[in-house]
């Protein structure tokens, strides 16, 4: 079906060409450029590391890749969607694990959450199912039922991580910064998410050097706007 | 695009229920204001049943619009800061219907408050007053806020501080399009304002007329608020997402 699609540009796999993006200049600050030429190939499936230097635009450039910033100029295609496809499948095909401590309704529970997030997606998720992928991230059945506020930090980053579980329309995960908060247990389990979906492609933000060599065969460095390595 | 399920919608209403509750002054308010405009109703029993019916409306709208105001400055302005835009955001054709549901979703947990002065109305009326032509008024002034509160979502999107301009709103509705104060509300501005004509159903051998105004100039209210904010309101997403606003 798609591959005849008339709005299909390219190859498959995530494709970031020449991509120019700074922040707006705001009241409080001036316009910081982010993005100064990058470019970045990556092959569906693949795992890709990114580090960086603090405020070099690590989460940027995944808010960015994610669709929700629109580059001053460039590139950027999945599966041969281009980000500005009109009817907002290239957004479809990516999801952003934006990470805790926000991202959820704080007076819903974690349940009512993921049903929320999942229903935007089109997918009816009902009570039990939602409580399923929640085990599954080691939220026991009683967090299912518990207000999002209430959530410790690591929690919070487990149920962005079964929001993501819902998603199966992307084929891309963004991960930023996924072990704050996690305990040995919680990293573990990121670990085992991931390699149980090898078909999924992974471009993952972080300052642990260890866990990033651990999880992405290839790690890439965001320095002055440009991808290197 | 896919369709959403009454599940999904109950949902939604409950998301707006407990969002309104946790303000403190919403239930306090809601209660206190419905109840001394039903007593306010039970003074004016002695006049006819068109004149009772007008004070219903006035009643149900000055409740319904405050509360509507506050739920549509909060639903755009919440997604930035509980930072739930990452993902609702992520197609804004799936925003624009959220924010659609939001406002359907903040009229239904209204509804049992806006109902209240229509029942006190048809309990002092008696036989006096058709029961249908009760309900429609009621259902209409359903209808009526669910364009309002959906008009405003979107129209308070523009703004960077709709906390500000909220007040002046609410009292240009409560001023001049419910009439409240007579001199500043002349005849022919009343009558743009779907408000006035959802009175009139109450006036014998008025009720199809001021039904079909009513629905038309909902509509045409809806339609040309669409139409004019749409488009800056989409922009000023993308500007938001694109500042980052809240999380600086």
């Amino acid at each position: 079906m798609a591959r005849s699609d008339p709005l299909r540009t390219s190859a498959p796999g995530l494709i970031l060409e020449d991509a120019y993006y700074t922040i707006p200049k705001s009241r409080r600050g001036s316009a910081r450029p982010i993005l100064t030429g990058a470019c970045l190939r990556v092959r569906p499936g693949e795992r890709v590391g990114i580090m960086g230097p603090n405020g070099a635009g690590k989460s940027t450039l995944l808010k960015v890749l994610a669709g929700l910033l629109r580059l001053d100029s460039g590139r950027l295609i999945n599966d041969g969607y281009a980000v500005t496809d009109p009817r907002w499948r290239y957004q479809r095909s990516v999801h952003l694990v934006a990470g805790a401590p926000l991202g959820f309704y704080p007076r819903l529970t974690g349940a009512e959450n993921l049903r929320f997030m999942a229903g935007l997606w089109g997918q009816d998720v009902s009570r039990a199912q939602a409580r399923e992928v929640l085990a599954r991230v080691g939220l026991a059945p009683e967090a299912a039922e518990m207000m999002y506020a209430k959530y410790s930090l690591g929690m919070r980053q487990r149920l962005h991580l079964a929001a993501a579980e819902l998603d199966h329309a992307a084929t891309v995960w963004l991960l930023d910064e996924p072990t704050t908060g996690l305990d040995a247990d919680g990293v573990r389990l990121l670990h085992d998410l991931v390699a149980d979906r090898p078909d999924r492609t992974y471009l993952v933000v972080s300052h642990d050097r260890a866990f990033l060599e651990k999880l992405c065969p290839r790690i890439v460095r965001l320095d002055d706007g440009r991808l290197v390595g | 695009m896919v369709g959403w399920s009454v599940r999904y919608l109950r949902l939604l209403i409950w998301l707006q229920w407990v969002d309104r509750r946790a303000t403190s002054s919403f239930i306090v308010g809601i209660t206190i204001q419905t109840a001394v405009l039903s007593l306010g109703l039970v003074q004016l029993r002695t006049l006819d049943a068109p004149a009772v019916l007008q004070a219903a409306v006035r009643a149900s709208f000055l409740v319904g619009t405050a509360l509507c105001a506050l739920s549509a400055m909060s639903a755009f302005q919440n997604e930035f800061r509980y930072q739930t835009v990452w993902q609702t955001a992520r197609d804004q054709r799936v925003f624009a219907r959220l924010m659609l549901a939001r406002a359907f979703a903040m009229v239904i947990i209204t509804a049992p408050a806006l109902l209240v002065p229509f029942i006190v109305a048809t309990v002092l009326l008696g036989a006096t007053v058709s029961v249908g032509v009760v309900a429609a008024m009621a259902f209409l002034s359903v209808v009526v806020l669910v364009a309002f509160t959906h008009l405003l979502t979107t129209g308070l999107a523009l703004t960077y501080d709709p906390a500000r301009l909220v007040p002046w709103i609410r009292q240009v509705v409560m001023v001049v399009a419910l009439g409240t104060v007579a001199f500043l509300s002349p005849e022919p501005v009343r009558n743009v304002f779907p408000f006035v004509w959802i009175e009139r159903m109450a006036v014998p051998g008025e009720l199809w007329r001021s039904a079909g105004l009513t629905i038309g100039i909902t509509g045409a209210w809806w339609l040309v608020g669409q139409a004019l904010l749409r488009r800056p309101a989409r922009e000023i997403l993308t500007r938001r997402l694109t500042d980052n606003v809240e999380s600086r």
